[in-house]
């Protein structure tokens, strides 16, 4: 079937209402983009893109529109995001990402959830310790958003498998924990030109840098890779809940202006945010090679 | 005399003063980056050398890294890196929690 029948059909079935600023709009509700999809022989994700093509608002995304507007609601659909690590960072990453409606995740972690994640983790619960975390992210995806298609990798990202993994992601977000597999995550997403949302956590601070294709900046931030340890001073400090909610926030924040293309984001810049003092920091960058 | 520029980010700030933007450290002409670490642990004593450096020791503390003009320092010369007017040092700690 042709789209402009598809939005001809979508348009007949869509809703009229009027939005908290006071515009009338043609919205679908989630029960009708499911009927839909089903009836056009679509998926969710297919159905949304060509009812917001069509002027129609799935009204899930009706709160999102004043910040991204349709055309940058669809281009979120289209979107392809990759998530390294599902862990603090990763699984308050991969939640709003969901709910944003970026369309196509990849999800990426060899580990499972065990009673030290219960502080921090979204994902962690007590009834599901042991859990593998890329199939709770996927689950939990489900349930959130079923228009977003997940890829669940439960396999320890490294140089050799992470082009393969984050082939075809318009964006990746780094939210791991060791600083080895952080400068793989870089490397790759290099090579496949792809941009790169780099955060990481330790006590009351945080960060987080933009790294764009042919703009390696990790050799900076961290040292060159061979003189660098494994892990940073969040040994010391630990992992209390709300700084990855909020570094994770402002990751996604990222993302979604680069995927939106809506510019302004941190780019050649190292964020620093100290919770404890209330005071963010940005440290210009020079990129170079790790 | 020449004049660089140097800041403390985020837990490092506390112990420079506590001003997180840039402070001008005038140094002599040909000085290295080695000779300004000496120059900020005169002016900021002890609290700064225990972050820089390792206890009893000159050897630099592996958690703490340092920029110069945005760049990693062991990638611009390390401690013998020259000065130059107007070179902008940064101190933050690695963070890589997630």
């Amino acid at each position: 079937m042709a789209s402009p029948e598809i939005g001809e059909i979508l348009l007949q079935h869509s809703r009229s209402g009027v939005n908290p600023a006071g515009m009338s709009y043609r919205y679908l509700t989630l029960e009708d983009t499911v009927f839909l999809a089903g009836r056009l022989g679509l998926s969710r994700r297919e159905v949304e893109i060509a009812a917001l093509e069509a002027g129609v608002v799935p009204d899930r995304y009706e709160r999102n529109l004043g910040t991204l507007g349709i055309a940058g609601q669809v281009k979120l659909l289209r979107a392809h995001a990759g998530v390294v690590g599902v862990g603090g960072l990763g699984g308050f990453a991969i939640e709003l990402l969901a709910r944003c409606g970026v369309g196509r995740l990849t999800v990426i972690d060899s580990d499972t959830f065990d009673s030290s994640n219960l502080n921090r983790q979204l994902l962690a619960l007590e009834g599901e310790l042991s859990v593998n975390k890329a199939a709770a992210a996927a689950r939990r995806v489900q349930k959130v958003n079923g228009a977003v298609e997940v890829a669940a990798h439960s396999c320890r990202g490294d140089a050799e498998n992470l082009p393969q993994l984050l082939q075809g992601c318009t964006v990746v977000l780094d939210c791991l924990d060791n600083l080895q597999t952080r400068f793989a995550v870089e490397e790759a997403c290099q090579k496949l030109r792809i941009p790169l949302v780099h955060g990481a956590i330790a006590g009351f601070m945080g960060q987080v840098a933009v790294i764009r294709p042919g703009h390696p900046l990790l050799a900076a931030i961290y040292g060159r890779q061979s003189e660098g340890c494994g892990r940073g001073v969040e040994t010391q400090f630990g992992n209390p809940p709300f700084t990855p909610a909020l570094v994770a926030s402002w990751q996604v924040a990222e993302a979604v202006k680069l995927l939106a293309g809506m510019g302004g984001t941190l780019e050649d810049t190292l964020l620093l945010i100290d919770l404890f003092s209330g005071e963010t920091t940005r440290v210009p960058l020079t990129a170079g090679p790790a | 005399m020449i004049k660089v520029k140097v800041r403390g980010v985020a837990g490092v700030a506390k112990s420079m003063g506590g001003t997180d933007g840039y402070q001008e450290v005038a140094v002599p002409p040909a000085s290295t980056l080695r000779d300004l670490l000496d120059i900020l642990v005169e002016r900021f004593g002890p609290d700064f050398s225990r972050l820089i450096f390792r206890e009893n020791s000159k050897e630099l503390r592996s958690g703490m890294r340092i920029l110069m003009n945005g760049r990693d320092f062991g990638a611009v010369g390390g401690l013998e890196a020259s000065l130059e007017e107007g070179d902008r040092i940064s101190f933050l700690p690695p963070l890589s929690g997630g």
